[in-house]
């Protein structure tokens, strides 16, 4: 297999990852009992008018991680876990703070391979048109889904830009069990 | 008398769970939207514990607990983090700090209302 293939092959493996990873923290979160993934193929992009976003940042990898999406898709959706509809600013803390929390999973599944990163605190852009780029990032990629509960949809998309390929290459050690990983909700006591 | 329960965090959304848990299983609740509004409360009125997260603006959750530490309060109340966080890193320096329990989000509410139980209990043999 050629370099840019495998390359190519490990970054949409762990896109994958943070993927999958988004939407069981997605039903975690909002207390949903079922979040479907959705492909976005480049002919459908998105054109939504809320956007939040968190980066995961290390000397070696920027990972950009964004919802997308429309308010009264947002506040159906939170209905389980608020109990009532939300306020235009609350729908946008809701998606600030599961941004916060879909990126942190992708910070921990990147920690495990033994890197050292920070991550950014959640931030909104109202009236944002997301683009989408469909070319692959130079020494990265990017991924768009979208997530179907029930009650509504959002989109997320990620892009990560590694420093070399040998960060990439250590991508490939990524891995997210699902449904039976054992790390979100975990308790400890000291 | 309930006991009283500060909950700092930056999202209304994730305060807001919380709050409607602890009060329907019977404890009293302050808020707070970040470290230094956490630490000014604990030091201004009586708190039984106080839920962190880590990541917020101004001060985050270990700095809050490093200076609940180093104050000059002399009953600290304990103190669980509810974070995305879950490096050993950065619960050895929480654990350096006094805190006494950690749980990853998104954390189920009857976990989470279970462990404030058990730090109080804890807290008043101790």
């Amino acid at each position: 297999m050629r370099v840019a293939q495998r390359e190519e092959k490990v970054l949409a493996a762990f896109l994958d990852c943070v993927r999958l990873a988004s939407a069981d923290q997605l039903a975690g979160f909002a207390r949903l009992d079922h979040v479907r993934v959705e492909p976005i193929e480049g002919s459908a992009l998105p054109f939504l008018q809320q956007m939040t976003h968190v980066l995961v940042t290390g000397d070696e990898i920027v990972l950009n991680f964004k919802t997308h999406f429309m308010f009264d898709d947002v506040a159906q959706m939170a209905l389980r876990k608020v109990g009532a509809v939300l306020t235009k600013p609350q729908t946008i803390d809701f998606m600030k703070e599961f941004c916060n929390i879909a990126a942190g999973k992708a910070k921990t599944l990147l920690e495990a391979t033994g890197m050292t990163l920070g991550q950014s605190l959640p931030f909104s852009i109202q009236g944002y048109n997301e683009i989408f780029y469909p070319e692959t990032v130079r020494g990265g990629g990017t991924a768009a889904w979208r997530l179907v509960a029930p009650d509504g949809s959002i989109t997320c998309s990620a892009t990560v830009k590694a420093s070399s390929a040998a960060v990439i290459e250590s991508l490939a050690r990524v891995t997210y069990s699902g449904a039976t990983d054992p790390v979100s909700g975990e308790v400890e006591l000291f | 008398m309930p006991h009283k329960i500060l909950v700092s965090d930056d999202s209304e959304i994730a305060r807001l769970e919380l709050v409607r848990a602890l009060q329907a299983a019977g404890f009293d609740t302050l808020e707070a939207e970040s470290g230094d509004q956490a630490l000014k409360i604990v030091l201004a009125q009586p708190v039984d514990l106080v839920i962190t997260d880590v990541r917020m603006p101004v001060m985050t959750g270990i700095e809050f607990c490093e200076a609940l530490r180093d104050s000059v309060l002399v009953k600290k109340p304990p103190v669980l983090v509810v974070s995305t966080e879950s490096s050993a890193e950065l619960k050895d320096r929480a654990k350096r700090a006094g805190v006494k329990g950690w749980i990853i989000k998104p954390a189920s509410i009857v976990a989470v209302v279970a462990a404030v139980k058990a730090l109080i209990a804890k807290a008043n043999v101790g």
